[in-house]
């Protein structure tokens, strides 16, 4: 009985485990060309009407046993061959799929070609969720339909086709091939960049250079109008003057070390604590020394 | 009894054994190494060990599509990568340094804002190395923050200009922190003479609350409004900086300073760790960066320290400044600090210079996120 349940687990394990595996929902139809005349070749050398999925998770998904169709009636019409490894599409990665209704040619060869007005399908491994669909338009030759951004977006009827590819392709320079082109060995970058952080630290110096003058000059004003004599006056402002953030410093460490070692509190939190420390018992099965307890390091 | 046997057989080609090869062996022994240098020698253990964990994490061998992995949308370690891969850990890391520093080293000497601007060279010099070596501005640019010894800072900006290079360049980054008692006392020596190390610094005068409270303030505004692409790092310091100082906001304070940086720290170290997965992060380039992190911290310090000497020509006799707290304008806060401290008191066991250092220190913070954002203005 234990050897049955024990495997009932280790085959649900496995279940969970090819459960897990499969994101297809991340995959979306993302770009098709109807009619083909002089795109993108199979690897028989024909042109013919294909299908991009791309796969818009960040992990491999495996569309074995999905289905691909242009007909809502029948989901089923075409699935995805198991037991390939080329139906393992990488995150972000893009798949040609020919439609050319030869599935005998390859894995990724469907059984059907499909025509303007007619809808393309993306179904799961059920046979029943579709997971992405498209309306087929009219498409003039070598013309593609394909999305604005890759997995989402808008549909458009693309400028230049995009197939294994992405279907934004940036033209214009960025900010970074720029700063190649006009500083390949980064001096004007460096010069600038620097001049820049001087400039700011140097005018925070200057502003608070002014504020610790003000600071002093109101200190000394606030030590002369106290009615205390002349010469306690001179004392404290001399005092002042030699008294630094160190004497400070040091006299805080001392009272924190003070604090420390002697336990002391400023403020009581008047809890009363009743801390059971019967020992008798073997440490290994109390929680005193087994959860409560961290190990710490003691270094000299 | 032979589909039982088919069943473990399909279950050993899921396990990690089945998946491993030399390159996890590696990246996993690396994460082992940094565990251990944390425990043993003390090396930044609160980052190390977040990391080196992090590392083993991330280099345990997955079958693709198990959607447990660091890179794989929707895992729970995806979900907490996000706060590196968006870039919102950093400033919440900024928010938790603004409440823990004192500027008051600073403000009670401004001028020493000026050498925190000065060691700021280490990162365009890094810059400028990386491009030679073949790498595009952007990566160069990531590369080069490493030089401003800032953790946060370097995950900030390599998520932004090359999320690629992230791990190498955080680990890099953390690394040469934890290295900086290594690195810099050498170069500081190298450039002192005897007389220079033994000068004495006039203590700091106090500093009153209300300057205290006026300084994130202005700082802020100042700095946000000449390079507002560093507003996230900027307005986190400086508004962590004036919960501290405020006086009415202790208990903000007090989280931000403790158990929001800490949390935070755990997350962004766990998941910088697993984000260096070994097909990603064993690389010529990882090893490049290696090499021009260690350059910018020596760009770093050797300008820290000659900008000192050089300012020391303007300045009177009792005003000059100890050119052994140059090497603090990295911002690897308090560590530098401590190694100006130290080297100076090998040659004056009296000569306390922590807290002059601090000065630079801190303004190595401001300055590096400055320059940070100066980097995303023209690369990002």
């Amino acid at each position: 009985m234990k050897q049955i349940k024990k495997l009932v687990v280790l085959g649900l394990l496995l279940v969970s485990f090819g459960a897990a595996a499969q994101q297809q929902t991340a995959m979306r139809i993302n770009e098709f060309m109807t009619i083909n005349t002089n795109d993108l070749q199979n690897e028989y050398g024909v042109h013919g009407q294909w299908i991009e999925l791309f796969n818009s998770s960040y992990g491999t998904v495996d569309i074995s046993g999905c289905y691909l169709t242009n007909d809502p009636n029948n989901l089923k019409k075409y699935m995805f061959p198991k037991g390939d490894l080329i139906t393992k599409i990488k995150p972000r990665q893009f798949v040609i799929i020919w439609a050319d209704g030869n599935p005998t040619n390859g894995t990724l060869y469907t059984n059907f070609n499909f025509a303007p007005g007619e809808e393309l399908l993306f179904v799961g491994g059920d046979g029943k969720t579709i997971i992405d669909r498209v309306k087929v338009p009219d498409l003039q030759e070598n013309q593609s339909y394909a999305r604005t951004a890759d997995g989402k977006g808008e549909w458009h009827i693309a400028q230049h086709t995009t197939a294994r590819a992405a279907n934004i392709t940036h033209t214009e320079e960025t900010k970074s091939q720029k700063m190649a082109r006009i500083d390949p060995y980064g001096w004007i970058m460096a010069l600038t960049a620097m001049s820049v952080v001087f400039t700011a630290l140097v005018l925070l110096y200057l502003i608070f250079k002014q504020i610790g003058n003000a600071s002093i000059r109101r200190s000394r004003k606030k030590t002369a109008a106290s009615n205390a004599p002349e010469a306690v006056k001179a004392a404290v402002a001399a005092a002042e003057e030699a008294t630094g953030g160190e004497t400070y410093a040091a006299i805080a460490m001392a009272m924190h070390l003070f604090k420390e070692e002697n336990d002391a509190h400023d403020e009581e939190s008047f809890v009363v604590t009743l801390s059971h420390t019967d020992r008798t018992y073997s440490p290994w099965s109390s929680k005193i020394y087994s959860l409560r307890q961290l190990p710490q390091i003691k270094r000299k | 009894m032979e589909n039982i046997i088919n069943n473990l057989i399909q279950f050993w080609q899921y396990t990690g054994f089945a998946n491993c090869n030399l390159q996890y062996l590696i990246m996993i022994a690396i994460g082992i190494l940094f565990i251990f240098l944390a425990i043993r020698f003390d090396w930044e253990p609160m980052l190390l060990i977040p990391i080196g964990f992090g590392i083993l994490i991330g280099n345990i061998p997955l079958f693709a599509g198990l959607n447990v992995g660091v890179y794989e949308e929707g895992s729970v370690f995806n979900i907490l990568y996000q706060g590196v891969q968006r870039g919102f850990y950093p400033p919440l890391i900024f928010l938790g340094i603004g409440a823990m520093t004192d500027f008051s080293a600073l403000i009670s000497n401004p001028k020493l804002l000026l050498i925190g601007a000065a060691a700021q060279f280490g990162i365009f010099g890094a810059y400028a190395l990386a491009l030679l070596l073949g790498f595009s501005p952007s990566e160069a640019g990531a590369i080069g923050i490493i030089g401003g010894a800032d953790g946060p800072t370097a995950i900030f900006i390599s998520g932004r200009l090359a999320p690629d290079l992230m791990g190498a360049i955080a680990v890099s980054a953390y690394s040469y922190m934890a290295l900086v008692p290594v690195i810099q006392p050498p170069i500081m020596r190298l450039l002192t003479t005897k007389k220079e190390r033994l000068i004495r610094m006039r203590p700091p005068r106090a500093v009153s609350p209300t300057e205290k409270k006026i300084f994130p303030i202005i700082g802020f505004l100042l700095t946000a409004f000449i390079v507002p692409s560093g507003l996230p790092l900027l307005g986190m310091l400086f508004f962590g900086n004036l919960l501290k100082e405020s006086g009415v906001t202790r208990r903000l304070a007090n989280t931000a300073s403790g158990p929001l940086v800490d949390i935070v720290t755990i997350l962004i170290g766990v998941t910088v760790g697993a984000s260096t997965q070994a097909d990603q992060f064993l690389q010529l380039k990882s090893v490049l960066i290696f090499g021009l992190g260690a350059g910018s911290f020596v760009i770093a310090t050797f300008t820290g320290v000659m900008f000192v000497k050089f300012f020391n020509l303007f300045l009177k006799e009792g005003n000059k400044i100890n050119p052994l707290i140059g090497n603090a304008g990295v911002s690897a806060v308090p560590d530098a600090a401590r190694v100006s401290n130290n080297v100076g008191r090998e040659y004056d066991d009296k000569n306390y210079l922590l807290m002059h250092a601090m000065g630079p220190n801190v303004a190595g913070v401001i300055g590096s996120a400055v320059a940070a954002g100066m980097l995303l203005g023209f690369l990002a």
